[in-house]
């Protein structure tokens, strides 16, 4: 066995690491493609004030953080549905809001240890068994629900009047992915960090829209991408002691990089 | 690749990109190798002062790895995968506890499933909380959240001692040929400690104030070792910022006591005893807390007792003892 996986929690975080490369950027193409890239950022920052309250009262913090995000997704799409505000500044208020409660429930929480740079940056050593499970649990309802609902998704995401028109029930399935990528983007901060997993979510995605393939092709190449990213991340994090969160974003950047060389010359 | 199928090109993408990932994965994987160890007794220390006091106490026999690296507190600390492949494949892993190094508290139950013997230095003596200066009930290893503890026990030059008689008692039981090596190495090391200690008790004793000012509460052991009084800036936990509150309340109790020097850590900003010594007009002189030493401090020859020492000095000077 390589010395890579000797250690349990290396194995963990090779597993977790691999659901999330999987389910990330699914999520991340329906967001990319309504101009909803923002969108990860903010719920992962509204992902620290559920890991300030978990630490608060001593709680999980990642399933505080689930929570929280998912609550912050529902709000989010009930004030983009009163077409009073730009979508874009609904984004930021939530972004620097939850940024600024976070930080006073964190000062608030003084004397107790906050090992906040392990939620900010990731930190693969803390994958506990519950966040396997998790995310086990939200790999195959993602899954299901991209199978079942997929050319309902489909339609929400490029046309949301002409879906509606179709007879689809645009904001409930809005809800619905949003919802989805909060609860994908709170358990997924232990890997990538709650500052980087937005790269996550839109980088692959970027690169496979650069090929012009069909929306299905554009998902599977993404989730390629993302897998190359993670594995390929993880082992040069591991054996050459560097931070695995940024480390797993620099490589998607490459592989963008290299996409866009390669598609440029037309 | 103009005019190609854009599935095509993109499968083609795919498969060199599979193929660049697959060639570095295996290059790095066989590479990238350890140096192989030799065969002296592994051990690994969370930080400084433990490594310290190991190194004294196993003396040639054993090598030690002192996880946090040179000038990082401890508490701000996170190991790599490596690191804790490291402190895996030693005998022996001793850690504070008490919040000091949470990373360490984190791992240590999979590292004794491992067979790593490991000691929690905290949960062998009784602790001060970190609200009060009441005492607590030593709670053990039932305390795994060290909220409430204080950590810092090794500022006390008798705890210090006992704490290197359990490293030499660990290390007697990992490698029971050579006990009575680490036996004699550890109580030579305590014996150097207890005259530690009596410099600083008679050091101390008629001083013209007992009361100083200190940047972060790390110095409560010692204090009430040696009968002080201490008015930190910051609670036990060195991470938190004063709040401009604190910093006015601790500049009242200065000018009130006429308090002479303020204290700073070398590992944290001096910033806040200066400001705090600026509006009293009083000095500033650095105590050591001793979570790590900086490269400089080491390559100068600085150890646990070398920089005591001069933290003795400098609160003799502050204090005004004759």
């Amino acid at each position: 066995m390589p010395e890579i996986f000797e250690l349990e929690f290396m194995r963990r975080a090779f597993v977790a690491g691999l659901l999330i490369s999987i389910i990330v950027p699914i999520i991340g193409t329906f967001l990319v493609v309504r101009r909803y890239s923002l969108m990860a950022d903010t719920l992962a920052h509204v992902s620290l004030v559920g890991v300030a309250v978990g630490v608060l009262t001593k709680t999980h913090p990642v399933i505080s953080a689930v929570i929280a995000s998912t609550l912050a997704a529902v709000l989010i799409e009930r004030l983009r549905g009163l077409k009073k505000l730009f979508a874009e500044s609904i984004l930021a208020i939530f972004l620097s809001g939850s940024l600024a409660v976070a930080v006073v429930i964190i000062s608030m929480a003084k004397g107790f240890n906050v090992d906040l740079l392990s939620y900010l940056f990731g930190s693969i050593s803390t994958i506990d068994r519950v966040d396997l499970f998790l995310l086990a649990a939200l790999f195959v309802l993602v899954l299901a629900s991209v199978a079942l609902f997929y050319k309902e998704f489909f339609l929400v995401s490029f046309d949301e009047e002409f879906a509606e028109a179709g007879g689809v029930k645009a904001r409930a399935l809005n809800l619905f992915i949003v919802v989805l990528a909060a609860v994908t983007v709170s358990l997924s901060m232990r890997i990538v960090g709650i500052l980087l997993i937005g790269a996550l979510m839109v980088i692959p995605v970027v690169t496979a829209r650069q090929f012009e393939l069909s929306f299905r092709n554009t998902i599977v190449f993404s989730v390629v991408c993302s897998l190359v990213s993670v594995i390929t991340g993880l082992f040069l994090s591991y054996y050459f002691d560097l931070a695995s969160g940024g480390t797993i974003v620099l490589v998607s950047l490459a592989i963008f990089l290299a996409s866009f060389m390669v598609t440029r010359q037309e | 690749m103009p005019g190609m199928q854009p599935v095509r090109r993109a499968v083609l993408f795919i498969a060199a990109l599979a193929v660049v990932s697959g060639i570095v994965i295996l290059l790095i994987s066989f590479a990238v190798n350890e140096k192989t160890p030799d065969e002296r007794l592994t051990l690994s220390a969370s930080f400084y002062p433990l490594a310290h006091f190991a190194g004294k106490a196993g003396g040639e026999n054993v090598e030690v790895f002192m996880i946090t690296p040179p000038g990082v507190e401890s508490h701000d600390f996170e190991p790599t995968p490596r690191d804790v492949r490291k402190i895996r494949k030693s005998a022996v892993f001793i850690y504070n506890g008490a919040g000091l190094d949470p990373w360490a508290e984190r791992i240590a139950p999979t590292l004794e499933q491992s067979g790593v013997r490991t000691i929690e230095m905290t949960s062998h003596f009784t602790l001060l909380s970190a609200e009060t200066d009441a005492p607590l009930e030593n709670e053990g290893h039932e305390e795994h959240d060290g909220g409430g503890h204080d950590p810092h026990i090794w500022l006390d030059p008798l705890m210090a001692a006992g704490q290197v008689n359990l490293i030499g008692e660990a290390l007697g039981a990992a490698d029971p040929a050579n006990a009575a090596t680490y036996r004699s190495h550890s109580s030579r090391y305590g014996a150097e400690l207890m005259a530690l200690h009596e410099e600083f008790s008679s050091g101390l004793q008629n001083c013209g104030t007992r009361d100083m000012i200190v940047a972060h509460d790390a110095f409560r052991y010692l204090a009430a070792r040696y009968g002080l009084n201490i008015i930190p800036v910051v609670g036990v936990f060195s991470g938190e910022e004063p709040s401009p509150r604190r910093i006015a309340e601790v500049t009242r109790i200065a000018k009130e006591k006429s308090i002479r020097y303020i204290f700073f850590e070398p590992l944290a900003s001096r910033k806040i005893a200066q400001t705090i010594a600026r509006e009293t007009g009083a000095g500033v002189l650095e105590l050591n807390p001793l979570e790590g030493l900086t490269k400089e401090e080491e390559a100068a020859g600085k150890d646990y007792i070398s920089v005591m020492r001069s933290n003795l000095a400098n609160m003799r000077k502050a204090l005004q003892c004759i």
